[in-house]
């Protein structure tokens, strides 16, 4: 696909289940000729879903439709398990297939807050969702500004479409927020490019919103522009200095 | 003895009978090469009939079975003359196999016009190189694109109204969507936070069952949005190959109708190409597969052969028999000279994919028949029948009137892996058998089969009977054969030669063998001395040489014989008189060469109890016509002599120094003369080889091999010194088979041998004897002194004898 020009690109993958990493990881396979070097897994756990698991004020259904009671903390605990697994294997087999350092972290925390608070060291985030539909929708880019193409979001949102065989849709963000996540609410999309150090959705909140209304992946460029919450750990180290997004 | 006295009893046969020789003065030509060619066969009308009856009628069953020795031309002249009728019958249509879309294992049989099966299998071709490009091309079209796009939008954004709608109900009624490992988790919030369990329990009664039942409502609400996407997708997929069917199905329309066009009248094939549309619009997306996994190579799009492609098999035509632009019009003629199974019936192949083997209908192979159909199979029956399963498959098609594709394997159950089951082809060929009638007579009589489906025998006379008009047919068949085999002309004198050698292989003077492959073979080598000689055309004294030649190469064991009889180490006697022994005369065979030779037989004779032992039979050396030749002697001797007494005689036969088998009547005869001269006490003269079978009636019946006979007598006599006295006697009948080697006939002219032809065993003792045999008067009675007198004296004299002894030996009856 063609894309920005070239750089060191560190791009960090957070998804709270696999079903998620495996929707990210797929557009991440797409994203080739943009200098990727490193990439990195966080796979989050959410609390919050633990505590509100509760047979009588929550009920679950599975992505198929079926019916289900709201699993107990042994079984969260243990599905966690299994898909930080089955996250971090799939993204060691396609560091290896690209030839990337890679790293992967398990992290307590609601996905989009945690990638936030993390997301001052690398370049893109790449937030796990895994988009409704068993064909793919069109690929929609967030840009900056009256034209596309500037802030290389346009770029990768042509380039990921034609690799995936589908449509891309640009939305300038001189639109109202709440009308680009109209928009977005009724658009089968197969995954979200926006910049966050340019646009109308950089923190944690916006990008959950977005998240919610695109329900796809979102490819969040500029995530040095997200504010960081978060101390840095021997998994997610600090990045060289001058390379920030 | 007398030459008068040993002559007046046998007929002295003159010179101009022992060997009837062509005059090169009476042929009327010079050389081979002023005659007039003649194709075909002479003499052989019976069969030649036969094989125009059978080329004639198109009933399945009257297939014809062509009989005869090797070397007669029968290939040839049922080849020419097939060949020659079939280019004036129709030619029959083409065949060919197409995929059965329905059943693939089960492909379908097409019956073509004559030449179409060729250009249909192209057509096809064609269709799938332009398809793949066209339908590659559609699918990569804007108009494609958008339309396909607009579908897949559509139902994308159908669910995603009904989520985004959802959503914001859940979120009107404080309910939150939480995404966990297992799916969406609808959970209760209230003011803006997750409702635990202690907080929930705090609320009053009321709310919390609107908590929990509002949770349960979204739940189903919601299960039934996530359950409705398959089936949304599935419709849209329904749609997306409706819109492909529709689009691909104008290209794919298009491209046919010219191919339909193309072959306008032909119902089959539009039939054919009405499946082949219905399943290429069935299965578009293989073309569009196809051209995506073709790699970039240094041609342009435009000239990739998609055909090729594995997955475009099942739009090929398997041609299985077609007429090519320069084939010979008219019906086929097809010969096959190794008839196994497969090649016989055809075959199918398989490939071996992933350590199995596989196939498909391109697999099928014609056999012989296929290629023969509507026209003439010719085959050799002595390797038909010994191929595994070949003559029972034939014998299948023919009565089934089709030919249906079984290998060997599957036969013999064999092999267990992927096979098909062809449309059997329906068949209608006239097979033309080549065999000897030892085949025919074996066929005929243990197969029942046989003479339903082979109604028709052509049998190869093997002699001609000879006069001017004959001899000048066979002169054009020389001269014939020498201009298509590259050889020089032949003179006169040599045709005549070969004429010579024709009717000594006939065994009879007054034919000529057909064994015309013989001949051609003595006619090359003849050929091929004359090169040696510088000569521009092949003379008498080329085919002399060639005669001699061959016999030369084949007369090793002859020659071994000569010379034990030579060195005495096989006792034969060429003068003198003995009692009881004659020479008795033998031929033997190996291969297609034959030389006679003498043998001694002696008998003894003795008072006994009418026994005649053949101590060949009882040792089982000798063959059941030689046992046959011997118990007619017995009866020829019981019922001549001492009518009027028992027949009091044990006698013994036997083959002096013969230690291999016996078998044939010819030397009963001689056996005969060699038991009288035992019970008559008259000598034999040892100057004669005597052959000839005898019956009951002492008459003198013909036997084979009669010049081979003579001439190994003369032979023998020769190696031990000519007397003028030797000679052979033959049986009367035999006169007309004469022609002997021109040695012999030199000697006879000379005075130095003679042959004598008898009728009666009398005649025969007059000769071999020299004495009246003597025959019976008035009284009843032989007169004394002749040799009939002494015999049957002597068996008289056994007959009281036994009587003599038998009363002297029967008890008095006086007991006590």
């Amino acid at each position: 696909m063609a894309a920005p020009g070239p750089g060191h690109k560190r791009i960090l993958v957070g998804a709270g289940s696999f079903a998620d990493a495996r929707a990210a990881l797929a557009i991440l396979d797409l994203l080739s000729g943009v200098g990727i070097t490193d990439i990195g897994g966080l796979f989050l756990e959410d609390r919050e879903v633990m505590e509100a698991a509760t047979p009588r004020t929550s009920a679950l259904v599975s992505p198929r439709g079926a019916i289900g009671t709201a699993p107990s903390r042994q079984v969260l605990r243990l599905m966690w398990r299994s898909d930080a697994r089955a996250f971090r294997d799939r993204l060691i087999q396609l560091a290896a297939r690209r030839a990337l350092r890679w790293s992967f972290e398990r992290a307590p925390g609601e996905p989009v807050a945690g990638l936030c608070n993390v997301a001052h060291s690398w370049d893109w985030l790449l937030i796990g969702h895994l988009p409704s539909g068993a064909h793919a929708g069109r690929v929609v880019g967030v840009f900056h500004g009256a034209a596309a193409g500037g802030d290389g979001v346009g770029e990768l949102t042509e380039g990921l479409a034609r690799s995936l065989g589908t449509g891309a849709e640009l939305i300038a963000d001189t639109l109202p927020e709440a009308d680009i996540l109209a928009r977005l609410e009724r658009v089968h999309a197969a995954a979200v490019v926006i910049d966050a150090g340019a646009g109308p959705f950089r923190t944690a909140a916006q990008i959950r919103a977005l998240l919610a209304a695109a329900r796809c992946p979102i490819l969040v460029l500029g995530a040095a522009g997200i504010p960081s919450l978060v101390e840095y750990s021997t998994q997610i180290p600090q990045p060289p200095p001058g390379q920030a997004g | 003895m007398s030459e008068k006295a040993q002559t007046e009893h046998g007929q002295l046969v003159g010179v101009e009978k022992l060997r009837s020789s062509c005059d090169p003065a009476s042929l009327g030509f010079a050389t081979t090469a002023e005659l007039e060619p003649l194709d075909g066969l002479i003499g052989q009308d019976r069969a030649m009939e036969a094989i125009r009856l059978a080329a004639g009628m198109r009933a399945s069953d009257f297939n014809l079975f062509v009989q005869g020795p090797p070397g007669m031309g029968r290939h040839d002249s049922v080849t020419t003359y097939l060949r020659e009728h079939a280019a004036t019958l129709a030619e029959p249509d083409d065949w060919a196999y197409v995929n059965n879309f329905d059943a693939p294992h089960k492909p379908c049989a097409l019956r073509l016009p004559p030449g179409v099966a060729r250009k249909l299998a192209l057509e096809m071709q064609d269709v799938v190189d332009d398809l793949a490009i066209d339908i590659a091309a559609l699918f990569e079209s804007d108009d494609y694109q958008a339309a396909s796009r607009v579908i897949n939008e559509e139902f994308g954004e159908q669910q995603e109204h009904t989520m985004a709608a959802f959503a914001e109900k859940a979120k009107s009624e404080d309910v939150a969507m939480m995404r966990t490992p297992m799916g969406i988790m609808l959970t209760a919030i209230k003011d803006g936070e997750v409702v635990k369990t202690d907080r929930f329990d705090a609320l009053p009664e009321d709310e919390r069952k609107t908590i929990e039942e509002k949770i349960n409502r979204l739940q189903v609400e919601l299960s039934e949005i996530l359950r409705n996407a398959p089936k949304l997708d599935r419709e849209r997929r329904r749609r997306i190959e409706a819109l492909n069917a529709g689009m691909v199905g104008e290209v794919v329309s298009s491209r046919l109708r010219e191919a339909r066009d193309a072959f306008a009248d032909i119902e089959v094939v539009q039939a054919y190409l009405a499946t082949v549309e219905e399943d290429m619009i069935g299965n578009a997306e293989m073309f569009l597969a196809v051209t995506q996994q073709q790699p970039d190579g240094p041609f342009p799009e435009s000239v990739h052969k998609a055909h090729s492609n594995p997955a475009f098999q099942r739009y090929m035509v398997n041609v299985m028999v077609t007429r090519e632009g320069d084939a010979p019009r008219g019906a086929p003629l097809e010969t096959e000279d190794l008839p196994t199974l497969d090649r016989l019936a055809g075959r199918i192949e398989h490939v071996s994919q992933m350590g199995a083997l596989m196939t498909d209908f391109t697999m099928i192979k014609p056999g012989a028949l296929h290629r023969a159909n509507g026209g003439y199979l010719i085959l050799d029956a002595r390797r038909l029948l010994s191929e595994p399963m070949a003559w029972p498959t034939l014998k299948q098609c023919l009565q089934s009137e089709s030919i249906p594709i079984t290998s060997l394997g599957e036969r013999l159950s064999l092999i267990s892996t992927t096979s098909l089951e062809p449309d059997p082809i329906p068949m209608n060929v006239r097979v033309v058998l080549i065999g000897d009638r030892m085949l025919y007579a074996m066929l005929i009589t243990l197969d029942p089969d046989f003479g339903e489906l082979f109604k028709l025998q052509a049998d190869f006379e093997e002699s001609i009977a000879r006069s001017d008009d004959t001899q000048a047919l066979f002169a054009r068949v020389i001269g014939t054969r020498a201009a298509r085999n590259g050889l020089r002309p032949v003179s006169a004198g040599g045709v005549a030669r070969l004429m010579d050698e024709a009717v000594r292989r006939a065994e009879d003077a007054s034919k000529l063998s057909l064994h015309l492959g013989a001949l051609a073979d003595l006619l090359r080598e003849a050929d091929h001395y004359a090169g040696e000689g510088a000569r521009d055309i092949v003379i008498a004294e080329d085919v002399e040489h060639a005669v001699q030649q061959a016999d030369r190469r084949a007369s090793r064991i002859k020659d071994r014989m000569r010379e034990m009889v030579r060195r005495k180490t096989l006792l034969i006697d060429t003068s003198g008189e003995a009692v009881g022994q004659v020479n008795g005369l033998s031929v033997i065979g190996l291969g297609g060469y034959l030389f006679g030779r003498p043998a001694r037989i002696t008998a003894r004779t003795r008072m006994g109890s009418g026994k005649l032992i053949d101590i060949e039979r009882e040792v089982e050396l000798g063959g059941p016509l030689h046992s046959k030749g011997v118990l007619i002697l017995s009866g020829y001797l019981s019922s001549t002599y001492a009518l009027d007494v028992p027949f009091s005689l044990q006698a013994s036969l036997v083959f002096e120094q013969s230690y291999g088998g016996v078998d044939g009547d010819s030397a009963s005869a001689a056996e005969l003369f060699a038991l009288i001269s035992s019970l008559s006490g008259v000598p034999i003269h040892q100057g004669f080889g005597v052959t000839g079978s005898v019956n009951q009636n002492g008459q003198i019946q013909a036997i084979g091999g009669v010049n081979e006979k003579i001439e190994g007598f003369f032979e023998t006599c020769l190696d031990q010194g000519l007397t003028g006295d030797q000679g052979v006697m033959i049986p009367a009948a035999n006169v007309d088979h004469l022609m002997l080697r021109q040695d012999v006939v030199e000697a006879v002219r000379d005075g130095q041998f003679r042959v004598i032809a008898i009728s009666t065993i009398d005649e025969g003792l007059g000769v071999l004897t020299g004495r009246d045999p003597g025959a019976r008067g008035p009284d009843g009675g032989f007169p004394p002194d002749t040799v009939n007198g002494l015999a049957e004296a002597r068996l008289r004299g056994f007959a009281e004898q036994r009587l003599k002894f038998s009363q002297s030996a029967k008890p008095t009856g006086q007991g006590g």
